[in-house]
């Protein structure tokens, strides 16, 4: 590895896969306890998700419910072509853009500052900014991202996905993950010209 | 050992966040460092996405309580108990009744529109599809398969446009182009601009308005 790319390869896994794979057979088998461990595990990571993606914490309980209540009852479906966690992700990522869809319905919780204001707040705060700062920021600046592309940022930044997995848990080709990521990238750049400066 | 194949700069661009979260491999993962090593541009891209890595990461987790969580859940299967049947099921069986009345309903309804003459429009009472809204025009774009990321953003930039949703399974992005109340005449010439760049497939207005 070159030394002067300075790539620190982080990856972040929650869960193991084996030991997903016993519990889900358990839970084919209608085993309760075995569904409150898999619950525990994929509480936090399902909950954060869901939230990222629609912005509202209620949203995110309800669609962990949902998503373990699939689990419960399809568990002996899982045909095993993905790990059991790009499997659970994949139904939350569904549930998560059905939530919002539905919630929009009633309120429009997306509609933050303008791109104008997120740049000059960004502006004016890089000289003084600390890390809370800039992650209010970018905070507000996800917000203008579309669900998908917020999706693929949080799943490849925060949940250390591929872009196999993460085509995967959205049900898509790969190169429309790379394309998501891109404009996702370009549009933060421009919110949030911030990020670009050292240091952060 | 063999030199990896070099990748064009798009490419090796569009991978540099999975080169981040460590998860590209083998071939492809030399082939972007060896690009990143001798371009600046992307060395650069690297810094800024390793900054907005970090900040993603380091953005407040919900913290929540498990348990309650759990409690409602289980509740749920209580009231559902074991191998449960698919929800379409239940929601079938009780409304049943119903869907019998509304089919009779709007059979009724049918009947009588269609012995209802039509009123006469005036062409100012109503819009057409490609009538501006409010806050710019909304399009629909399909791009050429071969276009890459970068021209896409290229074409953008040129538009003064940004992708508010897509792509759809068929490839449709949504696009918003800034500026308001853009004139039909403007929005036309547009359009016919957009349908002769070689980048692009399909340009339209937007059949139905996204949130962004």
């Amino acid at each position: 590895m070159d030394q002067g790319l300075n790539v620190r390869p982080a990856r972040a896994r929650f869960s193991d896969d084996t030991a997903d794979l016993a519990l889900l057979e358990r839970i084919a088998n209608g085993d309760r306890n075995a569904l409150r461990q898999l619950y525990s595990t994929y509480y936090h990571p399902l909950l954060r998700f869901i939230y990222r993606i629609t912005g509202r914490l209620d949203l995110a309980q309800e669609g962990v419910n949902d998503v373990m209540l699939v689990v419960w009852r399809n568990g002996r479906s899982f045909g095993g072509r993905s790990s059991v966690s790009t499997w659970i992700m994949g139904i939350g990522y569904r549930k998560a853009l059905k939530l919002l869809a539905a919630s929009r319905r009633w309120t429009d919780r997306f509609a933050g500052a303008p791109f104008d204001e997120i740049i000059e707040r960004s502006d004016s705060l890089a000289e003084q900014s600390d890390d809370r700062d800039l992650r209010d920021l970018l905070d507000a600046a996800l917000r203008h991202l579309s669900a998908e592309h917020r999706a693929v940022v949080e799943l490849t930044y925060f949940y250390g996905c591929s872009y196999e997995e993460i085509a995967a848990i959205a049900a898509c080709p790969v190169n429309t993950v790379k394309t998501r990521m891109f404009h996702a990238r370009a549009k933060l750049k421009k919110l949030l010209p911030a990020l670009g400066r050292d240091p952060l | 050992m063999t030199e990896p194949a070099a990748l064009s700069h798009t490419r090796a661009s569009e991978l540099l966040p999975w080169l981040i979260n460590g998860t590209l491999a083998g071939r492809e993962r030399e082939a972007v460092e060896q690009h990143v090593r001798a371009c600046i541009v992307c060395r650069r891209e690297l810094k800024d996405q390793q900054r907005l890595h970090a900040a993603v990461r380091a953005r407040r987790t919900v913290d929540v309580s498990v348990e309650a969580g759990f409690d409602r859940l289980d509740r749920e299967l209580d009231a559902v108990p074991g191998a449960a049947p698919p929800r379409w099921r239940i929601r079938y069986d009780t409304a049943a009744p119903f869907a019998v009345a509304a089919a009779a309903g709007v059979a009724v309804l049918a009947v009588l529109l269609w012995f209802t003459p039509l009123p006469n429009l005036d062409r100012d009472d109503y819009q057409t599809v490609a009538t501006p809204p409010a806050e710019g025009a909304l399009l629909d774009i399909v791009f050429v398969d071969e276009t890459t990321a970068a021209q896409m953003q290229d074409l953008l930039d040129d538009i003064d446009g940004e992708i508010v949703a897509g792509p759809s399974e068929l490839g449709r992005y949504s696009v918003r182009v800034a500026g308001n109340q853009p004139s039909r005449e403007s929005l036309g010439d547009l359009l016919r601009s957009l349908s002769t760049d070689p980048r692009v497939r399909f340009a339209g207005p937007a059949l139905a308005d996204v949130q962004p």
